[in-house]
């Protein structure tokens, strides 16, 4: 384990090399994965024939063209690219608050994104949306929150951590007793149960058109905070170490929490909060590879995807044919996997003293 | 090479430093001493910008230091100061390497000479041994000479030492300014002991309830007078070869 950790380590481009083909791979077996299991060869297939127009897919039933190309191209994909932008924003946060116990909603985003989409489902004032309403409300409600925390937090020019943290979890009280507010007010014992399936985070009615938003700010988001790498280090070493490394401190902390609560509230308005993942992926990763950002956020971004990917797999199959809200799944692996780094790895968040 | 004019910091009820000015030529081995909150620190912090004076100017190598930004700064002038204590895990090697990052653009990995220049700067304080060992797993003494490191991987003109001395055994505190003082650099550090200051320092400048009110060589300025003014207690100042001997009652 620790000679393939240090393998991982000095060999960075590789690893990702290797983490490309397995998400890839993950990618096929997960499209075919499912109550109706799917060959991989006929995977192959039609994704190749509706992507490039080549090969014949004549003699494969519609029904299983529609499932691949329909339900779970979109799905799988849907769950990679949440699966990056939690992991990503989960990384911007814990390094943000030089805390590594911070989530992607530690700045009120999840109850933002729970009030707005509760808002949108149980009183349908953003009906003329259409299908958009619920993610409208959710990535509003998101926004919302940020703005508000980060403009209470703000003194000055200076954008301090800690403040940020603290009026993020008061934003975040508030807003989720809005929405309890609305919940026990609903009339409608239906709308209940709809808003709280959402609020354990599903990925299960993924449609191409949802794709959109996040394919927008997936990988832009991703290659921006690496390519502030460097930054992210010096500030991990303390404030007068960055300033003194030639960092811009307030500048590189205004861009991660812009980019963290726009992949966190892209990701929250499509899937629902799903938690979890932007904590144990990081995690794990950092006690692999250590703490330098240049490792950390292309890792933790494919093992992100290939995670929620596999996740999303057991949501399906577990209780198949009904579906299980992969925010539990990740709940139920993600917290024991924690435990076991800390009980058993003795990991305690890097501090080998 | 770096020039304080009337620098004063404030709050917006008290006045920390009030109107200092110092010096320090090309080459020279300056110290700040003072007793605690005679505003020792709060200069350095003024120089390398995490405060900002309330007024007067700061010139380094001629030009305004307060106009300049982080980066500029950074290829000029090093620190080492005191950090809290962080809680995630870089490897020797990662931290002696930040010390490139102003050199570098965004998106550019450490090369060849990057990594010739870790492992020089790792010699220099005599840490080489340690490039793979865990940054959080060292003692006190053995953060402080990788903090050096990482100033000297910097190869700026100058460097500041912002009492980053103050928690180490006294071993420990004199192989680091021997270190700083071997290095050739231009050196500005605060320091509280003053038989080191006397030891190290071609100059020294002693500051009183956050105003300039002592300087010149140490020889000069280091007296039972001085001692017990700053201090309030009775020390006698011995001379001997040119060395400074301190003894306190």
């Amino acid at each position: 384990m620790k000679k393939i950790c240090k393998l991982m380590k000095d060999h960075v481009g590789i690893t990702c090399m290797v983490l490309a083909g397995l998400l890839i791979l993950s990618i096929i077996l997960g499209i075919g994965i499912g109550p109706v299991s799917i060959p991989f060869g006929t995977v192959w297939k039609v994704v190749l024939n509706r992507l490039f127009g080549i090969g014949d897919v004549t003699e494969i039933p519609v029904n299983t063209q529609n499932i691949v190309w329909h339900l779970r191209v979109p799905r799988v994909l849907l769950g990679g690219m949440v699966g990056v932008c939690l992991t990503i924003s989960g990384v911007a946060m814990q390094s943000f608050t030089k805390n590594p116990l911070a989530s992607p909603y530690v700045l009120g985003i999840s109850s933002g994104a729970s009030f707005g989409a509760t808002l949108a489902m149980a009183t349908g004032v953003l009906s003329f949306l259409g299908s958009w309403a619920v993610q409208v409300g959710a990535f509003g409600g998101a926004m919302a929150a940020i703005l508000i925390v980060y403009y209470l937090a703000k003194s000055g020019k200076e954008v301090a951590p800690i403040k940020l943290v603290l009026v993020g979890t008061a934003v975040s009280a508030m807003f989720t007793a809005f929405s309890n507010f609305i919940v026990y007010k609903a009339p409608d014992e239906t709308k209940v149960k709809q808003v709280t399936f959402w609020m354990l985070g599903s990925i299960a009615s993924a449609e191409w058109t949802d794709l959109i938003p996040l394919a927008v700010v997936f990988l832009p988001g991703t290659i921006c905070l690496y390519a502030f790498s460097s930054s992210l280090n010096a500030m991990l070493m303390g404030e007068s170490s960055a300033v003194t490394l030639g960092v811009n401190v307030n500048l590189v902390r205004k861009i991660t929490v812009f980019l963290s609560a726009v992949m966190t509230g892209i990701a929250v308005s499509v899937a629902g909060s799903i938690g979890f993942v932007g904590l144990v992926i990081p995690h794990i990763v950092r006690s692999m590879v250590g703490a330098d950002h240049h490792k950390v956020i292309p890792i933790s971004a494919f093992l992100g995807a290939i995670f929620l990917i596999w996740v999303d797999v057991g949501a399906r199959m577990l209780d198949a044919p009904s579906e299980i809200p992969i925010g539990i799944i990740t709940s139920m692996i993600g917290a024991p996997v924690f435990l076991w780094m800390i009980r058993v790895r003795k990991y305690s968040f890097g501090n080998k003293s | 090479m770096l020039k304080v004019e009337n620098v004063s910091y404030r709050t917006k009820s008290v006045s920390i430093i009030e109107g200092i000015s110092l010096e320090v030529h090309k080459g020279e081995f300056v110290g700040v001493i003072g007793p605690n909150g005679s505003g020792k620190s709060t200069l350095l912090k003024n120089i390398y910008k995490m405060l900002v004076p309330t007024s007067g100017e700061i010139w380094l190598e001629g030009k305004s230091l307060l106009k300049m930004s982080n980066r500029q700064m950074a290829e000029k002038l090093a620190v080492v100061a005191q950090e809290s204590e962080a809680n995630f895990d870089f490897t020797v090697q990662e931290v002696v390497q930040m010390g490139r990052y102003p050199r570098k653009r965004m998106l550019e990995s450490a090369n060849q000479d990057d990594r010739k220049m870790v492992e020089k700067s790792l010699a220099m304080v005599e840490m080489e041994e340690f490039i793979d060992r865990s940054f959080l797993s060292l003692s006190g003494g053995e953060k402080q000479r990788v903090l050096i490191a990482r100033a000297l991987a910097q190869e700026t003109e100058m460097v500041i030492l912002d009492e980053p001395t103050n928690h180490l055994d006294i071993g420990s505190q004199v192989k680091t300014l021997a270190l700083m003082k071997r290095s050739g650099k231009t050196v500005l550090t605060a320091l509280h002991d003053l038989g080191l200051a006397a030891k190290f320092c071609d100059r020294v400048y002693v500051l009183k309830g956050g105003r300039n009110y002592l300087d010149g060589r140490p020889g000069e300025v280091i007296s039972g007078r001085m001692v017990e003014e700053l201090y309030q207690i009775q020390a006698e100042v011995f001379r001997r070869n040119g060395k400074i001997f301190i003894d306190y009652e």
